[in-house]
């Protein structure tokens, strides 16, 4: 667990500019598997957090949404999904999409074939954080510390 | 219901224009949130094909160089050309418009001589025998001064500014040269790689708006020669104005010519027949955004003219009223949605302007001063047609209307104080009045609409600042009643004292966002009475909803003028701390105006009330 690297936002450097979504639509089917949305002014990215316990997959009839345990991520084998969109149902964080026809549900892969998901490499503003939780912890301590003197 | 304006009316037609599926300002607003915050900050730059480029921790300069104070310093004075170049083009129709009513070609005439020999006084022009040789001589005049070099000084700006601005401007070097030159420079200096110096970027910004704001001033001036000067009267504003049983024409945006030859043809009993086959009562033209500023300021035919609709937001809601048969669009502001709307109804959008257009509008029908009469019957012809194809029982409120004073003007105001300034000065000099506020410029959808206008200017009155207004914030008052003299009862008691004085409202509209320029001939007056200069008055401009480039021109001009600004949304430079520090600080030391952001109105009253009160401290004054 201390290992598996994640996504994570720090919300207060996200200018909403909108890469991300370009970026993994491009890489990803056109369609973006995370939205920036907006909170009153302030743009808020929200993601897949690939849940250790994911209503997504405890959802699914089909079975096409898992989990590779090894790899820490979930993912949809669209061979196998029917498009009942159960999962987007049990999900949370509303990032569970249509493949645009209603019959396939798209969900964020965490880019599992490249060295670095590509919302993260692609943000301009390094408001997305591809690491692990020890690291981003570790950032964010600092960080506040070190506006105290 | 949903609340996205101050005012009732668009609450309630937004309603309805949901209901029907229509597409509005406020919805495409929330399909756009989040907005790019490269876009807010200014520091993107699309010049040259190595960009986009923008400036991130990682790329501290795009690629050529240009850093986030040259990208936003250069984005800053594109916008101000762009509003530059709109007013050139108003003055060149304006000046060819009085030039063909000397010939007697067209249906307007030569009304207000004094004003004439004024601008002929102020282009050095003599030896004329009569007002048309005169208005002939000051039209070309006037279309030279435009089209001079930018090294020659605009004569206007020598004649009309208060002489120590006039020696501030030399010093720094932005006393203007001819519009059109300075235009061009300043487009080519925003080329990539010419003029990359945050400052003098900057500096050229401020030079450009103080030609541009005696251009506006000309342009007024001749709307004075050909339509009358302002003077004070009772109009009724907001959508409650439409009557469905007219044939209802709205004149739209900022060129007022088209406007001025409907309602003379239409005053006439010449449609009479057309109008009963088509069961109308009669024509109404109504006024819209700053075209309906120029038709409130003067004399109107009362049988034809209906009132002012409202502002830059207003026109998708009277639009979708489907009461309305006829619009005419001139320069500028007629927005891209307006067809879609148009669509659903019967309505005619016809473009008057050889500038406007747009996809899915009528034919337009142009302005011509020599084809001012037949034009005018073309589109009143054309909206009776349309009148005939309404669908019967369209949306009014006949109840959400208000009245307003309007046609503040020097010589009105003149007249009201008695023949002098002194009244005004004594009040201020005494302190009933603390200062001067002009609450001026356009309308957002970013703090809801008119919201902030309108909270600004009640917070600034009821703590006895004397609010006027220019642009669209003058329809944002107008609709909400504050142009009245019973809304002195909203105002501080020194400033309620002397509008029961003197018959006036706490609020006076000079009119449209052109008749700035008479807001600042009036300071010049002010500060010509106390002999001091523009930044030791008691006064201040806010922009409290600013929008779009005429606007970032005229901000420009604030400061260039020596006055504290209150601005929001805030600007597209915060980018640049460089080029914050100088428009909020730095540039205080050279012209005496700074900017102030603030989307609070509260807090926007205090900081305008801290900079009077500091002024007046310094003027010796209590």
């Amino acid at each position: 667990m201390s290992q598996k690297k994640a996504i994570f936002v720090k919300i207060s450097d996200c200018v909403g500019c909108l890469t991300c979504e370009l970026s993994c639509g491009a890489s990803h089917k056109s369609i973006p598997r995370l939205v920036v949305e907006a909170q009153g002014l302030s743009p808020v990215p929200v993601l897949c957090r690939h849940c250790e316990e994911a209503p997504c997959v405890d959802a699914c009839m089909s079975g096409s949404m898992h989990k590779i345990p090894e790899k820490g991520i979930i993912i949809n084998d669209e061979e196998r999904c029917v498009g009942c969109f159960m999962c987007a149902m049990a999900c949370p964080y509303g990032v569970i999409f249509s493949n645009g026809e209603g019959k396939l549900a798209y969900k964020c892969d965490l880019c599992y074939d490249k060295e670095e998901p590509v919302c993260v490499t692609s943000c301009p503003m390094y408001a997305l954080r591809y690491t692990t939780l020890e690291q981003f912890e570790d950032e964010v301590r600092r960080e506040s510390v070190s506006s105290l003197w | 219901m949903e609340k996205v304006s101050v005012h009732e009316s668009i609450n309630r037609m937004y309603e309805k224009a949901k209901k029907e599926g229509i597409s509005t300002v406020f919805d495409r607003w929330l399909l756009q949130q989040p907005q790019c915050g490269f876009g807010l900050q200014g520091i993107c730059c699309q010049l040259c094909s190595h960009g986009p480029c923008r400036i991130t921790k990682k790329a501290q300069a795009g690629i050529c160089g240009a850093n986030a104070d040259t990208i936003v310093a250069r984005n800053w004075l594109r916008l101000a050309i762009h509003g530059a170049s709109s007013y050139s083009h108003h003055l060149e129709e304006a000046a060819k418009t009085l030039k063909v009513a000397a010939l007697g070609n067209t249906i307007f005439q030569i009304r207000e001589e004094k004003k004439l020999e004024d601008l002929a006084t102020a282009l050095e022009i003599g030896g004329a025998h009569n007002s048309r040789e005169l208005a002939i001589k000051v039209a070309d005049g006037l279309l030279q001064e435009i089209r001079k070099g930018s090294d020659e000084p605009f004569k206007l700006t020598l004649h009309y500014a208060p002489k120590p601005r006039i020696e501030v401007w030399e010093r720094l070097g932005i006393l203007g040269g001819g519009i059109n030159s300075e235009i061009r420079d300043n487009m080519s200096r925003v080329s990539t790689s010419i003029d990359t110096d945050p400052v003098d970027l900057l500096l050229k910004a401020l030079r450009l708006s103080v030609t541009a704001n005696y251009v506006c001033l000309a342009i007024e001036t001749i709307h004075d020669i050909l339509f009358g000067s302002p003077s004070l009267k009772k109009i009724e504003a907001d959508l409650g104005i439409i009557d469905p049983d007219y044939v209802n024409i709205v004149a739209h945006g900022h060129q007022p010519f088209m406007a001025y030859a409907v309602m003379e043809v239409a005053k006439s009993e010449e449609f009479e027949k057309a109008l009963k086959e088509a069961e109308a009562k009669g024509i109404k033209v109504y006024g819209s955004m700053c075209t309906g500023q120029e038709l409130a300021q003067r004399e109107a035919p009362e049988n034809v003219y209906g009132g002012q609709l409202g502002n830059w937001i207003f026109q998708e809601f009277w639009l979708a009223t489907g009461a309305i048969d006829a619009v005419m669009m001139d320069m500028n502001c007629s927005i891209p949605s307006l067809s879609s709307i148009a669509k659903k109804y019967h309505t005619k959008l016809i473009p008057v302007s050889s500038l406007v257009r747009l996809e899915g509008a009528d034919t337009p029908i142009e302005f011509k001063p020599e084809l001012a009469k037949e034009r005018a019957k073309e589109i009143i012809t054309s909206a009776i047609e349309a009148f005939k194809n309404r669908k019967k029982n369209p949306i009014t409120f006949s109840e959400a209307k208000s009245e307003a004073i309007t046609g503040t003007g020097i010589e009105s105001v003149l007249k009201v104080l008695g023949g002098s300034l002194d009244p005004l000065i004594g009040a201020i000099k005494d302190g009933k009045i603390r200062g001067i506020a002009a609450v001026v410029g356009c309308t957002t959808t970013k703090t809801g609409h008119d919201e902030l206008t309108v909270r600004l200017t009640e917070e600034l009155i009821s703590r006895n600042v004397l609010v006027v207004n220019a642009g669209c914030a003058s329809s944002a008052v107008e609709a909400r009643g504050l142009l009245l003299p019973e809304a002195k009862k909203n105002a501080g008691d020194g400033l309620k004292a002397i509008c029961e004085a003197l018959g006036i409202p706490p609020c006076l509209s000079f009119g449209t966002c052109t008749d700035i320029s008479r807001i600042a001939l009036a300071v010049t007056a002010i500060a010509n009475t106390l002999g001091a200069d523009v930044p030791a008055l008691p006064v201040a401009a806010s922009a409290p909803e600013y929008l779009e480039q005429k606007a970032v021109l005229y901000g420009t001009f604030a400061l260039a003028f020596g006055l504290f600004l209150h601005v929001s949304p805030l600007p597209p430079v915060i980018g640049s701390s460089l080029v914050t520090k100088i428009l909020t600080e730095n540039v205080e030391a050279l012209t005496g105006g700074k900017v102030a952001p603030e989307s609070d109105p509260k807090k926007g009253a205090d900081l305008i009330l801290n900079h009077i009160e500091s002024k007046r401290k310094l003027l010796g004054l209590s």
